[in-house]
């Protein structure tokens, strides 16, 4: 679904965030991204919707329409047939399916292949002082016009589309409560829902749970989950704890020093084992503090 | 108890060389000024009895009877405070975006607009009043353009670094929606900065009626007008009357203003 080229980033400064990334991840998997801070987890999920530009590689997306910029995914046929289950009419001929690097889009073209790109965060960023259908609703900017997006006036179709995001995050009661008078978990739930509204293909989850409490992390690890099983989202995850990677991921990719380092599916081996694994993707013996702790 | 623990604890105290030599200059500065401009405390004291006839003749009493005749360039005066503090609002909004350089990421934009800023900043109130009026005429109109041009200056400069100081993460959310820049202004910050926007431009305001009470007396308007006539025919009286009302009306404007204000941050 994704494919990494020789990715590589240097900032400003002179870090060297990334030094020759090369990944290909799959559709429908949930990949755990593990590694010390500092280590380039948050620049590399960054990349990939290109929030930070790269410095050098390419980052391709595979199946995606020309015309529209939708992605198809691994198995187009499938996508197509899930597609016109569900009602929508799409036939293979009308597509125009090729391998887009997000890294030579500009203007327009950049921001609806990001739009097809969902984001959550640790601090959750989703504006405070708008409702909470706002911040859902401002998931639909790039499928509407400018000016009704200044407006704040959003058809009645996109409305449905935010009330369904909602509804399975389980907020729909707090619809129109403002943003600031949630808790953390509902704000991520909120987060969640805004990228649902996208009608994401892919969610990046930038250390999602490293400001909530334990009880709260499972919580809203299950939603992602839940989103990444029910819909089918590729999702990738910064993490900050061993379990909860063990737990959620179908894959776990380390990453020390700006290079992969370790790779590996989560059910080819045994918990324990790839636990001492990551010992070497973290340089220090994996202690207390890499896991949440009992559900 | 351990034996170190009587010994005596000798700390090297650091030299505060700086400290007094900043001191130094200031006080040099203040006496330095004072003799340049002639300033001389001996003539204060001897004028003294000057002060209280003057202000024996303007408030023992202050002519009640001309209150009713202060009123209406009372209201001119907070009028062209309120016209001018709002343009002034309206158009310091899209400068302070371009100014802003976590906005519009691009120095020849920024720089740019920042050194116009500082010069509309640098002309005071009452010489671009002067000017306006040399320009315009004898009336509020100078007085309206020469406070939209003064409060344009303070709030986009206020509003500038308030943009700067924003949480970039709600930002960079918006953005990896698809946003354009617009949506990005609409959606991640107008919202953070509005109430600080709606502070600074109440706050312009206040500082308006102040000083458009004395733009009057360079022709452009409001209560200062009224002072200026009657200080030149000598009606001290009446010079009383308007500066007692002018101060209730500007204490009054002050406290629910920054009573507004406080509710907004």
């Amino acid at each position: 679904m994704i494919k990494l080229v020789n990715v590589s980033k240097t900032y400003k400064n002179g870090t060297e965030a990334l030094k020759n990334i090369n990944l290909e991840i799959y559709e429908g998997e949930f990949v755990a991204i593990l590694g010390l801070s500092g280590a380039g987890k948050s620049t590399l999920l960054r990349t990939i919707n290109q929030i930070i530009p790269v410095s050098s590689g390419n980052i391709f997306f595979k199946n995606v329409d020309h015309n529209t910029y939708k992605m198809y995914g691994d198995n187009p046929d499938k996508t197509i047939e899930n597609l016109n289950s569900k009602g929508i009419d799409v036939k293979k001929e009308d597509l125009n399916l090729v391998d887009v690097d997000i890294t030579k889009l500009k203007g327009r073209k950049m921001r609806i292949m990001r739009s097809h790109i969902g984001m959550i965060f640790q601090s959750f960023n989703i504006i405070k002082r708008m409702s909470v259908i706002q911040n859902v609703l401002s998931g639909r900017v790039a499928y509407n016009p400018t000016w009704r997006t200044i407006l704040g006036i959003f058809p009645e179709k996109d409305k449905q589309i935010a009330y369904r995001a909602l509804k399975k995050v389980d907020i729909l009661e707090k619809t129109y409560s403002r943003a600031n008078e949630l808790s953390g978990g509902q704000m991520q739930r909120v987060a969640i829902a805004r990228s649902l509204a996208q009608q994401a293909n892919i969610l990046l989850a930038d250390e999602p749970v490293a400001s909530l409490d334990p009880i709260t992390t499972f919580e809203v690890m299950e939603y992602i989950k839940k989103v990444n099983v029910e819909d089918g989202i590729t999702t990738i995850a910064n993490l900050h704890h061993v379990d909860l990677a063990l737990k959620y991921a179908t894959r776990i990719v380390g990453v020390r020093d700006g290079k992969i380092v370790y790779d590996i599916e989560v059910n080819s081996k045994k918990g324990t084992d790839i636990i001492d694994d990551l010992e070497k993707v973290y340089g220090r013996p994996i202690g207390n503090q890499d896991y949440v702790g009992e559900e | 108890m351990s034996k170190d623990s009587n010994e005596k604890i000798v700390l090297k105290k650091p030299l505060r060389f700086k400290f007094y030599f900043t001191i130094g200059v200031v006080v040099f500065l203040i006496f330095g000024s004072a003799l340049f401009a002639g300033f001389n405390i001996i003539e204060v004291l001897s004028n003294l009895d000057q002060t209280f006839r003057l202000l024996d003749k303007l408030f023992l009493p202050p002519a009640w009877d001309y209150t009713s005749r202060i009123i209406a360039p009372l209201f001119e005066t907070v009028q062209m405070a309120i016209v001018g503090s709002f343009l002034g609002a309206l158009v310091a909004f899209p400068v302070s975006v371009l100014a802003a350089d976590n906005f519009i990421e691009n120095k020849f934009v920024n720089t740019p607009v920042r050194i116009v800023l500082n010069i509309f900043r640098t002309i005071p109130a009452l010489v671009l009043a002067a000017l306006f009026v040399a320009v315009f005429g004898i009336g509020s109109f100078a007085g309206i353009l020469a406070l939209f041009i003064f409060s344009f200056g303070l709030i986009s400069k206020l509003t500038y670094e308030s943009i700067e100081a924003i949480d970039y993460g709600q930002v960079e959310a918006i953005k990896s929606l698809g946003a354009n820049k617009f949506e990005i202004l609409r959606y991640a910050i107008v919202p953070q900065i509005l109430p600080q926007f709606m502070s600074y431009t109440l706050y312009a305001f206040e500082v308006n009626v102040r000083a458009a009470a004395v733009l009057g007396y360079v022709g452009a308007g409001g209560i200062g007008q009224t002072y200026e006539r009657n200080l030149a025919m000598r009606y001290f009286d009446r010079v009383g009357m308007i500066i007692i009302v002018s101060f209730f009306a500007v204490l009054i404007i002050d406290v629910i203003s920054r009573n507004i204000r406080k509710r907004l941050v």
